[in-house]
């Protein structure tokens, strides 16, 4: 047994006593005074606690015959129950510091760009909001698993040590199975890094005590936040948009010439065959319904279907040349002379401008373009695991 | 001191029956245990803090914080109706082990 001072050993007694702040108070003091008498006795102070035996080994003693199967299952609902509270403040407290690390990054790169004389910003859209979402996440679960290990230690009368791996095991399958199975948002690679990551901040908490060492606590908080800076500053420069050349706009271009890479246009020169009323984006994707310009023409396409195509810029009916087909393509249904298709634009992790474009196979056997109705921006919507299977695939 | 862990299991009986005449703190029932067995027995206070918690988590014990003669509150256990029950059914049991026992040290003996 290390030598303490009698401070020393009635602090790590405290520490692992797994009984409530009053009693365990309370045991301290008895094993105190029982300290002072023996040292008043005439035992050396080692002597004294060496009959007391290990701190640890002595909690344990002590702890013991108040353990049972129905204090385990208690400690399952006070752990939850006492992880709720801190998440929360870890959540709110990391998305606080992240808004404020975003806008001074945010600062520093507008100023940066001015100086080179360059247009540039932060990107947050989709998955790069994904990414920055999870170090509120982590840190509330962080908290959550330190508040977690402790009540459940004091709930199952057990150690710290005993509940760790428990909490640790449970909270991080738990999280992530959550985090890469249930939470829909929109990802790209770093947002799936990032997700993925997260549960482990469950066994950082549960461990904490155990992984940091008192001293370098300040310093390595510091460093971390450094580190957690990185990616930001990478954030940064995602903005850059690839350069990619579609050549100069035309003013007056006909929309032949801008759908040319999809196909030939069944309206050479004129507006296109069908009308679209429009479009709007649901879970499932973009819906559009059309309207043939004039009746009967419908019925001289077959396989008719909406396909979605990778953009430059999806605003701007740049279609990016680097791709020669959809990289969605969805059914389009009839009901008379009307039409509705939806094609799934948020499913494909590469794509993140796109266009909509209405073909169908005339009767001379070539699929035409029937209309073009416009495009959109926005990456890959889903599950970490729906990304992944999506970039597997 | 008895070489072979024999009375391992006995400190309850042995706590309680040093708690029947008065009520004692720990370091007390600790020495009181060593004087009353002629130092034959010296419960590590380590088992005897524990056994302590049990027996009063039992109902055999009942602890109250009071002030002592001498130094700071100290922590009083005294023995409760059901703890004397049970030290009088200990008693009955470790009777009938140790006279066992003997017989059979004997016979070992004598053969």
């Amino acid at each position: 047994m290390p030598d303490r001072t009698r401070s020393e050993y009635l602090a790590e007694l405290e520490v692992v006593l797994p009984f409530p702040s009053e009693r365990r108070a309370e045991i301290v003091e008895e094993i105190a005074t029982h300290l002072d008498d023996a040292v008043a006795a005439g035992a050396s102070e080692a002597a004294a606690q060496r009959r007391l035996g290990d701190p640890i080994q002595l909690a344990e003693a002590l702890a013991r015959p108040e353990q049972s199967a129905v204090r385990l299952l208690a400690a399952a609902g006070a752990g939850v129950r006492a992880a709720i509270g801190p998440w929360l403040y870890g959540y709110l407290l990391a998305s606080l510091i992240v808004f404020v690390a975003f806008l001074f990054v945010a600062t520093l790169v507008t100023l940066a760009a001015r100086l080179i004389g360059s247009v540039s910003g932060i990107n947050t859209a989709g998955g790069w909001n994904t990414a920055l979402t999870a170090v509120p996440l982590a840190t509330g679960l962080y908290f959550a698993a330190r508040s977690a290990t402790q009540a459940a230690s004091v709930s199952s009368r057990r150690l710290a040590r005993q509940v760790r791996p428990w909490v640790a095991a449970i909270g991080t399958a738990g999280s992530a199975f959550v985090l890469w199975f249930v939470m829909d948002a929109p990802q790209n690679a770093a947002s799936v890094a990032a997700l993925s990551a997260t549960p482990l901040a469950v066994a950082l908490g549960a461990y904490r005590p155990a992984i940091l060492p008192r001293w370098p606590r300040v310093p390595l908080v510091v460093i971390l936040g450094m580190v957690a800076l990185i990616p930001l500053g990478v954030l940064s420069y995602a903005v850059i948009p690839p350069v990619v050349d579609v050549g100069e706009e035309i003013p007056g271009e006909t929309w032949e010439r801008r759908t040319a890479i999809v196909g030939p246009t069944w309206a050479s020169g004129a507006e296109p065959a069908f009308a679209s009323s429009g479009w709007s984006t649901t879970e499932h994707g973009v819906t559009a319904e059309w309207s043939p310009v004039r009746p009967g023409l419908l019925d001289q396409f077959s396989e008719v279907r909406l396909e979605a195509w990778r953009a430059v810029d999806g605003s701007d009916w740049r279609l990016d040349p680097a791709h020669t087909a959809p990289f969605a393509i969805g059914r389009v249904t009839r009901d008379g002379d009307r039409l509705t298709g939806t094609v799934a634009t948020h499913r494909d992790p590469f794509a993140t401008d796109w266009e909509l474009v209405l073909t169908g196979v005339a009767a001379d056997g070539v699929r035409y373009v029937l209309d073009a109705p416009g495009g959109g921006s926005g990456g890959f919507e889903g599950t970490v695991s729906d990304w992944v299977a999506a970039v597997l695939d | 001191m008895p070489k072979l862990d024999l009375l391992k299991g006995t400190l309850p009986l042995l706590v309680l029956s040093v708690l029947r005449d008065e009520e004692l703190y720990g370091y007390e029932i600790a020495q009181r245990i060593r004087d009353r067995s002629g130092d034959l027995f010296a419960p590590s206070e380590g088992s005897l803090y524990p056994t302590l918690h049990r027996l009063e988590q039992d109902g055999a014990l009942v602890a109250t914080w009071r002030a002592s003669e001498r130094g700071p509150r100290r922590r009083y256990y005294a023995i409760t109706p059901a703890g004397q029950g049970l030290f009088a059914d200990a008693s009955r049991e470790w009777d009938a082990v140790s006279a066992g026992v003997t017989r059979m040290a004997r016979a070992a003996a004598d053969a």
